[in-house]
């Protein structure tokens, strides 16, 4: 069931296209990252729900009302900004009373409605301050009151925690996705951090260039990413390029005069393009394995290693968790293995 | 480490502040003692002008006379007056100013600070040629038939206040300007997004931020008002005098240059007796919100 729908929505500045066409339904209920590098177009989306922008070409459509002839203070949304854009000159209470009063909610009713928020967001005890007087985290948190405070139909997050510190960040990021679970809100995020992404999304929605690359679960995108934009800006993966040709004892692909054996299954040869995450790739003695390599460069990083391996195909990275034994030392001869599965054919371009 | 800082530094520090302090002892301070020192000096024009004496004498004349009196509070009444015009004009001026587009606002920027660029004689004298007995405007409702003698504008309370306003409304704008740009766009979205229409947005959300923007511009109106010569001179003349004009007159014309530096010494304390306690009561209330 669709809530929200966007339809074939554009937005052109002048000559350059910043939105090209975005078709996206969201259910209720659903939390959906905006994901993509900086320019992408997430940005001028979300300001277009919001009303802050005209849409060029397009429709929004929020339970099957259009929004787009509707100004942004009749829209009734939840938006929470990136610089949190609290009332520098109003409390923690006014602040979130704010939306109410607009609303001329009853005295007693919008008292109630506003310890609510603070409780849900635990702020209690710091309802008389301004915001100058809270720190990074806790301004966040007001945002986020004011914005759940007036039960808005949909929750609109702009780069939420892009200005807490990363370990905060992790924390908020829990909490928020808890917070959307309890209320219950439709929520739309945008984000550049594919990490963000991925921990707190239902769905993510991969922008590049003003189009949508890919919709699916985090997991689902991660695994097969179809796209070797999708591949490189979420997470991190090894692309390997080169020829397949079909061989007696089976497919290989071979680049750089060197070639390893591929699923069995692959029957077309020609060019291909394929990631291959680095976490799946397996070390074994040297001489077993699909490939043979020699450590690079080792780098310790608590609870993994990350090993640059130097294969006849180029450097590959490999992911090993850290077992508290010393991984292969820097200019071991290593062979290298992975599973049929974890090899994935990918599309250049977009 | 040593609390304290050594002769060295010390040293540099004083060296390095001593050209500003040369500068500021030279033009601010000695000319103020010199004519704090004249103040106290008594004057006779039988016995050949000033007088080497030192008593109060001076400032008693000042604060017994009515006379001075009503040219204080006229001064006064008209610095407030003005102030209170400029913040009418000058805030909504410069909030349709910062929320033009960019071709237009920058021209309008330029059409509204532009006449700072202008000496305020010359802007003061133009004043004179609308509002004179045989000026543009009296000309004007003649021929229309609308009056049958010319109206009385010149030299009135109410042509000194227009002419104060037009030239000290640039510096409101200015000043709001300043902290109209220092608002983050997105506070104002937010209110919308919270269902606060255009207006609820300025009167709730942008002018509570830009307060301390019309508060210190209203101070810098005030005080320029309040000791402003050239434009009461010139719309105001000998009928309408001010503290500024009276001093003025008393050095030039009557040649008691004692009487003139006590009217200036005067109107000195009591322009930065209201400043000062103006911007005392501004600070508690603005610091712990706004910083």
């Amino acid at each position: 069931m669709t809530y929200l729908r966007l339809e074939n929505l554009c937005k052109r500045f002048g000559e350059t296209t910043a939105v090209d066409g975005i078709d996206l339904s969201i259910a209720q209920g659903e939390f959906v990252s905006l994901l993509g590098p900086s320019g992408c177009g997430k940005t001028t989306t979300l300001q277009m729900i919001a009303g802050f922008a005209e849409p060029s070409a397009g429709r929004i459509l929020l339970e099957g009302r259009d929004l787009t002839p509707i100004p942004p203070e009749k829209r009734g949304l939840g938006i929470v900004f990136q610089s949190y854009a609290l009332f520098p000159h109003m409390t923690v209470t006014q602040n979130i009373a704010f939306g109410l009063d607009m609303r001329r909610v009853d005295s007693g009713e919008r008292e109630r409605r506003v310890r609510n928020a603070l409780e849900l967001v635990h702020l209690g005890q710091h309802a008389k301050r301004y915001p100058r007087e809270l720190s990074g985290g806790q301004r966040q948190r007001v945002a986020l009151a004011r914005a759940l405070v007036i039960a808005p139909p949909l929750l609109l997050l702009d780069e939420p925690l892009s200005n807490l510190d990363a370990k905060l960040r992790e924390e908020m990021q829990d909490e928020l996705r808890a917070i959307q679970r309890k209320v219950g809100t439709t929520t739309l995020m945008v984000t550049h951090d594919q990490a963000e992404a991925l921990a707190i999304s239902d769905r993510v929605v991969l922008l590049n260039r003003g189009s949508i690359v890919r919709i699916d679960t985090p997991h689902a995108v991660y695994e097969d990413p179809q796209q070797a934009f999708a591949a490189h800006f979420i997470g991190q993966t090894n692309l390997l390029s080169g020829h397949i040709e079909l061989r007696v004892e089976g497919p290989v692909l071979s680049a750089n005069g060197t070639c390893f054996a591929l699923p069995a299954g692959i029957t077309a040869a020609g060019a291909a393009l394929f990631s291959l995450r680095p976490e799946r790739i397996r070390l074994t003695h040297a001489g077993s394995g699909r490939l043979s390599g020699r450590v690079g460069q080792r780098t310790f990083h608590g609870d993994h290693w990350v090993l640059n391996i130097d294969t006849g195909l180029g450097p590959l990275r490999v992911l090993l968790t850290n077992d508290g034994c010393a991984a292969a030392a820097d200019g071991d001869a290593v062979g290298l293995d992975w599973a049929d599965d974890a090899l994935r054919p990918v599309r250049e371009g977009v | 480490m040593s609390t304290s800082p050594t002769t060295s530094t010390r040293a540099a520090g004083w060296s390095l502040t001593a050209p500003a302090t040369l500068f500021f002892g030279l033009l601010l301070a000695v000319p103020l003692l010199l004519t704090f020192i004249l103040s106290l000096q008594g004057f006779d024009a039988n016995l050949g002008g000033i007088l080497d004496s030192r008593s109060l004498h001076n400032y008693a004349a000042v604060l017994s006379d009515p006379y001075y009196y009503t040219i204080f509070l006229r001064t006064f009444v008209l610095s407030l007056l003005v102030t209170v015009l400029c913040v009418l004009i000058g805030v909504p001026e410069a909030y349709f100013l910062f929320r033009m587009r960019d071709p237009w606002r920058s021209l309008c920027l330029v059409m509204i600070l532009g006449p700072l660029l202008i000496s305020v004689v010359v802007r003061t004298l133009g004043w004179s040629i609308l509002l004179g007995r045989e000026g543009v405007i009296n000309a004007l409702l003649l021929k229309l038939g609308i009056i049958d003698h010319p109206l009385q504008m010149i030299f009135t309370f109410g042509a000194v206040t227009i002419a104060m306003v037009h030239v000290l409304v640039p510096l409101m704008v200015l000043s709001v300007w300043t902290s109209l740009t220092r608002l983050d766009p997105a506070v104002s979205q937010a209110a919308r997004s919270l269902g606060a229409g255009r207006f609820k947005v300025m009167w709730r959300v942008v002018l509570p931020q830009i307060t301390p923007g019309i508060l210190s511009g209203s101070l810098i109106v005030f005080a320029l008002t309040a000791s402003a010569f050239a434009t009461p001179a010139l719309i105001g003349g000998r009928r309408l005098k001010v503290v500024a004009t009276t001093a003025y007159d008393e050095f030039l014309g009557t040649l008691n240059w004692p009487l003139g530096a006590a009217i200036a010494i005067v109107l000195l304390l009591l322009n930065v007796a209201i400043i000062v306690g103006y911007n005392r009561a501004v600070e508690r209330r603005f610091t712990r919100r706004l910083g």
